[in-house]
């Protein structure tokens, strides 16, 4: 993707984005999101555009946000021309993308989930058709025996013969697992980066993917993002929203960031249904996340099942268009998991 | 009108104060490139000649600016240690200027410092420092998110079109795309011909402001004079460079030409002497000043000496070759006679040249297998590789490996990237396009090139017609030559002198201090070579197929299987006049399975004319492919590697002569230095009938 960025994403960057083009951030006095926010609601209000503060004689215009940004401000930052360019320069230069919010390719997902809220920017990588292509979300601890992380590819797997695309952190442990699952059988798999994009790109496990096509990576991060923990758990609802469908593979008990996004989706954002794994040991994390409404994963058994599930359209799925006689008795009906011998033959046809 | 300009008589001020002229007046166009800046009314183009006054342009607007409180301008120049003329001219106007280059590196964090505190007014960097980190991250930083004005200097290279290939501007073209539409931008260029106007109105933006001043140069008497033979061409510059006007400058194509070029006109007592991109920086200044002053009748130059340089009573242009092309030309013999009556801008040409320039050619892109074995080594390696891990991969020479990264790195998205000092294989495959564009560029410097000898062979009178036509300008008017033609003629007593002085024209053999990243597998050499192990400095006889020996050398090896008597004589003279000390004792030679007796028959009649023993001290054990096949040290050594042995009683413990036929790379005369000194030998003194020209 090397379209050139509209005025209102370069306006967006300027005014927002750290655009760090060295180890070391730039000390600008960028716009806060709530600054931001209320700029772009006046923009809004006042039939503008974001990308008109770039124009010739934009300088009455931004005159007129002084209450709300000092003018001053805003003209410093919309000076930053050369560092915008540079950026770009080294994002282009590792195939790194950049969406703005009124972007056509932006996620509509995320407009529709988070509206005012949603990330001004995302940073990418792979293909952007993908971001629309919701699917499985996966999620889970980074530190997983090997059964659980076996049982996730396997997850990964039937996703990939069932046309389900896989949403992930592209953390350790699970998510990558989920990924490179789904991958290595010929799908697709988002991943959602909070930090290190920049670095991230050139890591072997993603480049071929990159490279053909079948996987997107995004942060709502500048990509020289360092790691931060809270960055971690910042991102985690928006791997649900880009989903229909979420899976919590394993997770703490009320520690953690898998726990702490589970229990923010099921209590406060629901934006997809969440499942969790049925693990052969009772774990105390996911049974508390079923008690805060997460349903447990039925094991779907043909890839028609899968996709069903996932795209919740399924006979019983919490959350199908059509369900006349779906609630509650859905559980009794469905079959019994089928022993695995056969379920992966069912999925291998 | 103009002058109703609320800057204007600020503007003029700062003119006055930088000329040092109280009555100096704009020159047609100045005021209103100005005006345009300060006004911010979009993007600039100025084509204009050198000494037109671009800077005073820059300067004045970026004055302006800063007055008015806008942000430092950033000048991206190819030839910075070239504008010290200007510098002095903005520090005269107020303005502070800093200039960051890769030979300054000790003022990055003072100039950093002063631009962090807001007291730089315009920092001038070269387009290889944009792709730096270590300029990133301590001085462009601090500038990056205030840049007022951007300010690209000889923009021409920007477009495929424009001459003289640099792969640096790829990435300003690319920052000049990607700068919001808003941001103050001046591009300027003293050649300009349509297609390269139309590339960067196609990068610039369509909104672009262009001024385009004329082209032709009424003081400059052009002629070309065809002379085949290189050692006639050498013989012309000694008869007739005393008949040419004033001091000047002598263009070569390369180094080796310059350096040689000035010491034969030297030893004929003319005053002149070479200039090129490997001198210092402080020897280069000083020779600009004494040309400047007159104090030399001519420098004998690369290109190196060049954009930028303004001698406006500059008498002539000399060039020992034909250039790639008109543009190159254009600049190069423009520089004469800017504020003369008359000057003479001429052109030798001949056999040869064409292949320099199609050596040029072809060297500016790597061979798409070289690309290929390149990008399959990273793709392999899963943690990056560093330069010595490819070197170690592909069979490359290090110059060919760092050129072809750094064009792939120029690439937008690039095929690799790096992180600290390993590279790796990006998500981005390399484009076909890549390579459509290399047969591009390579086509049109093709035509450059046959442009440039339909220009040698114009009559005399009409080529600046041809060269003003070539730029897409206006011919119509140009003026008859003012000058009658320089005769043709050499003498044949110059001729012969010039072959006599190249004969005479030895060159050193310097030794190898390190092996290359090893270690290697059979003799296990790595690390530096100890100076016990060392060779010492040597000589070669001649270069391979020059006017001097050169020819002989290559009939006695590929002809005759035999170097004459003739190749003794000039040897043991060479010797004689070098004096190795401590003085060798006695003389032995690197054997080949290939030509067993070429190399020694010629060392045992050698060490008989020196009044020396010749020894048999090394053998060779294993036939190996030539070394000329081999392309970088590590694949050298280790092509060497276990093929050569000491027979260990034969070595004499006094100073040696190692005899062999060619060299290049070096590395057999390190490898026989090496073991002779090992088996007990004091000095070993290499000494080579030729060497070829691929040394690294």
């Amino acid at each position: 993707m090397t379209t050139a960025v509209s005025p209102d994403t370069q306006a967006t960057l300027l005014l927002t984005a750290p655009l760090t083009t060295t180890a070391k951030a730039p000390a600008d006095s960028l716009l806060k999101p709530p600054e931001f926010r209320k700029v772009q609601a006046r923009v809004a209000d006042s039939g503008h555009a974001i990308g008109d503060f770039l124009g010739r004689d934009a300088s009455p215009l931004i005159d007129a946000y002084d209450d709300l940004v000092p003018a001053s401000r805003l003209h410093d930052l919309l000076g930053r021309g050369f560092r915008l360019a540079q950026a770009l320069d080294q994002w282009a230069a590792r195939s790194i993308w950049v969406l703005g919010v009124t972007d056509e390719a932006y996620p509509s997902r995320l407009r529709t989930h988070f509206g005012n809220d949603a990330p001004p920017l995302l940073y990418g990588c792979g293909n952007p058709d993908l971001l629309e292509a919701g699917g499985l979300a996966v999620v889970g601890s980074r530190d997983c025996d090997e059964d659980t992380l076996a049982w996730t590819t396997e997850v990964g797997r039937r996703a990939a013969r069932s046309r389900c695309q896989i949403v992930s952190g592209g953390a350790r442990g699970v998510d990558i697992t989920a990924m490179a699952g789904a991958l290595d059988a010929g799908g697709t798999a988002c991943g959602v980066l909070s930090d290190t994009l920049f670095r991230d790109v050139l890591d072997v496990t993603y480049r071929d993917y990159l490279q053909n096509d079948t996987l997107v990576l995004i942060s709502p991060n500048d990509p020289r993002q360092r790691f931060f923990t809270s960055l971690r758990m910042q991102r985690n609802k928006y791997v649900y929203a880009l989903s229909d469908t979420a899976l919590v593979v394993a997770t703490g008990l009320k520690q953690g960031g898998t726990w702490a996004g589970a229990d923010e989706q099921l209590r406060r954002l629901r934006h997809v249904p969440v499942y969790v794994r049925v693990p052969p040991q009772p774990s105390p994390g996911l049974s508390a996340l079923e008690r805060l409404g997460a349903h447990p994963w039925p094991e779907p058994a043909t890839p028609v099942e899968f996709a069903r599930l996932v795209r919740n359209t399924a006979p019983g799925s919490p959350n199908a268009p059509e369900t006349p006689t779906a609630s509650g008795n859905a559980p009794d009906e469905a079959p019994a998991t089928p022993p695995a011998a056969v379920q992966r033959s069912l999925f291998d046809l | 009108m103009v002058t109703a300009h609320p800057l204007h008589a600020r503007a003029l001020d700062l003119l006055c104060a930088g000329t040092g002229n109280p009555n100096a007046t704009f020159r047609d166009g100045q005021w209103d490139a100005i005006r345009h800046l300060a006004d911010g009314d979009g993007r600039l183009l100025v084509v204009q000649k050198t000494g037109w006054g671009k800077s005073f342009v820059y300067f004045i607007a970026t004055k302006l600016l800063r007055e008015a409180g806008n942000g430092p301008t950033l000048l991206i120049s190819p030839l910075l240690a070239l504008m010290r003329n200007q510098i002095e001219a903005a520090s005269r106007m107020g303005v502070v200027a800093e200039t960051i280059n890769s030979t300054n590196q000790d003022d990055w964090h003072p100039v950093a410092e002063r631009v962090r505190r807001h007291e730089v007014d315009i920092l001038l960097i070269s387009p290889e420092r944009l792709a730096n980190a270590e300029f990133q991250a301590t001085v462009l930083d601090t500038i990056a998110s205030r840049v007022g004005m951007v300010v690209i200097d000889e923009a021409h290279c920007i477009s495929d079109w424009g001459h003289d290939f640099r792969p640096q501007y790829r990435q300003v073209e690319r920052l000049l795309r990607r700068l919001p539409a808003q941001s103050r931008l001046l591009a300027t260029t003293a050649t300009a011909n349509d297609r390269v106007i139309a590339d960067l109105r196609e990068v610039l933006g369509h909104d672009l402001t262009i001024t385009r001043g004329d082209l032709a140069r009424p003081s400059l008497t052009l002629q070309a004079i065809s002379i085949p033979n290189r050692a006639n061409r050498l013989a012309w510059l000694a008869d007739h460079l005393g008949d040419l006007p004033g001091s000047g400058i002598i263009y070569a194509l390369t180094k080796s030409d310059a350096y040689r070029i000035a010491i034969w006109l030297r030893s004929k007592g003319h005053a002149v002497d070479a200039y090129t991109g490997g001198d210092e920086n402080d020897r280069r200044i000083a020779l600009e000043q004494a040309l400047l002053e007159n104090h030399v009748k001519a420098l004998v130059a690369t290109s190196a000496l060049g954009m930028g340089f303004d001698k406006p009573d500059l008498g002539f242009v000399v060039h020992f070759q034909v250039p790639g092309s008109v543009v190159t030309y254009y600049q190069q013999v423009g520089r004469a006679g800017r504020a003369l009556d008359d000057a003479y801008g001429i052109l030798l040409h001949g056999r040869g040249d064409t292949d320099i320039t199609t050596w040029f050619i072809n060297a500016a892109f790597p061979a798409r297998k070289d690309v290929e074995g390149i990008l399959e080594a990273l793709r392999n390696a899963t943690g990056g590789a560093s330069i010595p891990d490819l070197e170690r991969l592909v069979n490359l020479g290090r110059g060919r490996i760092n050129h072809a990264l750094l064009l792939l790195g120029l690439e937008s998205p690039s095929p690799i990237a790096k992180e600290g000092s390993r590279y790796f294989l990006s998500p981005a495959p390399l484009p076909e396009a890549f390579w459509d564009r290399v047969k591009r560029i390579t086509d049109i410097r093709e035509a450059e090139q046959a442009q440039m000898q339909a220009y040698a062979t114009l009559p005399f009178g009409d080529h600046m017609r041809f060269l003003i036509d070539a730029l897409d300008g206006d011919a119509s008017d140009v003026p008859p030559t003012r000058l009658p033609p320089m005769p043709e003629t050499v003498s044949e007593t110059t001729v012969r002198e010039v072959v006599t002085f190249l004969r005479r024209t030895h060159l050193p053999i310097e030794p190898r201090r390190q092996w290359p990243a090893g270690p290697s597998p059979a003799w296990g050499l790595k690390g530096n070579i100890p100076d016990r192990y060392r060779a010492e400095e040597g000589r070669a006889l001649s270069l391979w197929g020059d006017a001097g020996w050169g020819d002989t050398v290559r009939r006695g090896k590929y002809e005759a299987d035999e170097f004459g008597n003739d190749l003794v004589e000039a040897c043991a003279g060479m010797i004689r006049e070098w004096r190795p000390t401590p003085a060798p004792t006695w003389v032995t030679y690197i054997p080949s399975l290939r030509h067993p007796s070429l190399v020694p028959s010629f060392a045992r009649r050698l060490a008989t004319a020196l009044g020396l023993p010749c020894i048999d001290a090394i053998t060779k054990t294993v036939d190996r492919p030539e070394q000329k096949h081999m392309s970088n040290s590590a694949q050298q050594l280790l092509n060497l590697d276990g093929s050569l042995e000491v027979n260990q009683r034969a070595v004499q413990s006094g100073p040696v002569i190692l005899v062999d036929d060619m060299v290049d790379s070096r590395w057999t005369f390190t490898v026989g230095a090496w073991l002779l000194r090992s088996s007990g030998s004091a000095e070993v003194f290499p000494v080579a009938l030729s060497q070829t020209g691929s040394d690294e």
